[in-house]
């Protein structure tokens, strides 16, 4: 039920606390301030309007990819191929953004964004059944597949969709398609509050129905453990739980795409590059394979994703020191050892006892 | 071989003789290569795991960790195995978290597992107790046939009493249980019928309180006069 304890948040700050001496070496070592990088950081995520507005704008595709792979991880299916969904589902949005004309505004919205999250759980279609009827692992094939994405959507932007006879583009999507931006000189749209929706959705969905039972029954881990001997037994089909699992990571794929496209990009062109599906692995493991705590993830890391790119502007620090940070960040977080060893306080364990009183 | 009801039939054998592959096809497990299985006048040699749950069927895995729980998950979703898709605990699909809770305790109180609470993921939990949460599962819902495949391996003395117990119980309550076991004294003392399993048959029929151990020995050796 409730899987976040007290002990997981002091190894969170445990981590964090690590991350930043480690940040203070590295900058400090590449000839920079650290404490005006942290001031730039913390102003270019948190600081005003716009900065506030960015950071969210940043966390939205996080929310929907790191969703998208926790799905598929308590499935029981070991889904790293959410980028994928993402490209195709951002193509193919994109060109019904501009392809259907004469419709309202939500219905070409709502017409678009299925589109777009219907591509993307066709793309993991093939994945998912080659991993039940064939046995291929299912991780093999969603790397590959990305890869595969990449070249498909460019050779799309730049054959049959293209539009712009100077670049390889497609046409810009019609009016009546966009999310709307809500706040001046920031790409921050409408679609952020669909991908917090989303995933409050998906938290209902897997932990209070038998429908997500099922799902789980198979997974619920950080190891994939498809096909479960456990949901056959108990008469469950794990099969299908397998595919229905991955094409709804490959939809919420796919939703993401459409959002970057609908609500900030407006065209699809083939150099648009995505990596916010590789972010979701990190971020879904970070929220504890809770989509909950995805979202809050996400935020976090959408601000300092934002703070970087502030960093970025004004000093010499490369915005790359924010993956670095976060990596580093991850690594600790998800050391077990560490929070085991944290057991032997007998303060750690009283505070962990009452913070994480069950209702059951 | 035939089961009634009221009675332990128990299956004795050495290990790799048939046993395991017996109780899979009876539990859907594993498609019978030939052969009928009659269940109240019904052929289920056919049939799906699911459906042989839903005539009250219940089955005590010899794999416990793999088989019989998914140990990532917590102990209630673990109780609830056979129980989820109906009222009570769920109507329409959707979880009453609350009935869920009140069921999934007092099993934990009803077979004794030692737990702070449910909520707990059950790969924490001791051997003895993991199987005491198939055990609960699996006689929760007054099952009419037991099929108990190595129900106490693994399991410290006295758990393995408890569960010899609930079954005796299942059989004077009137259901049917069919004991699985590697353990030559469990099924002695607990069965009233046992056949020696051989080879993939069952080679002899006998009364444990009329047979010894080491003329056990021989029937479990293919030796049948």
């Amino acid at each position: 039920m409730d899987k976040f304890s007290f002990k997981d948040v002091l190894v969170t700050f445990a981590g964090l606390f690590i991350t930043t001496l480690v940040a203070w070496v590295l900058i400090t070592s590449t000839g920079n301030n650290p404490s005006e990088v942290a001031k730039y950081l913390y102003e270019g995520g948190f600081k005003g309007t716009r900065n506030i507005a960015n950071s969210l704008y940043q966390a939205t595709p996080l929310i929907l990819t790191a969703t998208a792979t926790l799905i598929s991880f308590r499935v029981g299916m070991f889904n790293i191929g959410i980028n994928g969904s993402m490209y195709v589902g951002a193509l193919y949005a994109g060109w019904a953004g501009y392809r259907f004309t004469n419709l309202g505004h939500l219905s070409h919205v709502t017409l678009c964004i299925l589109i777009g999250m219907t591509v993307g759980a066709l793309w993991m279609l093939l994945p998912a059944l080659l991993r039940v009827y064939a046995g291929v692992s299912e991780i093999i094939s969603t790397i590959i597949l990305n890869f595969v994405a990449v070249l498909f959507v460019s050779y799309m932007a730049n054959g049959p969709f293209r539009a712009d006879p100077i670049a390889p583009a497609t046409a810009r999507i019609l009016e009546t398609a966009e999310l709307k931006q809500i706040f001046p000189n920031s790409q921050f749209n409408t679609g952020f509050f669909i991908a917090v929706i989303v995933a409050i959705l998906a938290h209902f969905v897997l932990n209070k129905t038998t429908f997500g039972y099922e799902l789980r029954s198979g997974g619920d881990g950080l190891v994939g453990v498809y096909p479960s001997r456990f949901s056959s037994y108990l008469g469950i089909p794990s099969d299908r739980s397998a595919i229905i699992g991955m094409l709804i990571s490959g939809a919420l794929g796919g939703l993401a795409g459409a959002i970057e496209v609908l609500g900030a990009v407006r065209y699809f062109f083939q150099e648009l590059e995505f990596n916010q599906g590789f972010d979701g692995i990190l971020i879904g493991i970070l929220g504890k394979l809770e989509p909950i705590g995805a979202i809050i993830a996400s935020l976090f890391y959408g601000a300092i994703k934002n703070g970087g790119f502030f960093v970025d502007y004004k000093t010499d620090v490369a915005r790359e020191i924010i993956i670095v940070l976060i990596s580093i960040l991850i690594f600790f977080v998800s050391a077990q050892k560490i929070v085991k060893g944290l057991e032997k306080y007998p303060i750690v364990k009283k505070l962990d006892s009452f913070f994480s009183r069950k209702k059951m | 071989m035939s089961i009634k009801e009221g009675e332990i039939v128990g299956i004795a054998g050495v290990e790799g003789n048939g046993q395991t592959e017996l109780v899979e096809a009876l539990t859907g497990l594993r498609k019978a290569s030939r052969g009928k299985i009659m269940y109240l006048g019904e052929d289920i040699a056919s049939s799906t795991p699911k459906n042989i749950r839903r005539k009250k069927i219940a089955h005590i895995p010899e794999d416990r960790t793999n088989t019989g729980l998914n140990t990532q998950l917590s102990i209630w979703e673990n109780l609830i195995g056979n129980s989820y898709f109906r009222k009570p605990l769920s109507s329409k699909g959707i979880f009453n978290l609350k009935k869920v809770a009140k069921h999934a305790n007092k099993l934990k109180e009803d077979f004794d597992i030692r737990s702070p609470n449910v909520s707990l993921k059950v790969k924490s939990l001791s051997g003895g107790n993991q199987q005491k949460v198939v055990v609960a599962r699996e006689l929760s819902e007054d099952p009419t046939l037991t099929i108990a495949s190595q129900p106490t391996r693994g399991v410290d003395i006295g758990n393995i009493e408890a569960i010899h117990e609930q079954l005796v119980q299942m059989r004077d309550e009137g259901g049917a249980v069919l004991l699985v076991s590697a353990e030559l004294d469990e099924v002695m003392a607990v069965a009233d019928r046992v056949g020696v399993m051989y080879e993939g048959q069952i080679v002899k029929w006998v009364n444990p309180k009329e047979v010894d151990q080491s003329q056990m020995g021989l029937y479990m050796a293919g030796v049948t006069e």
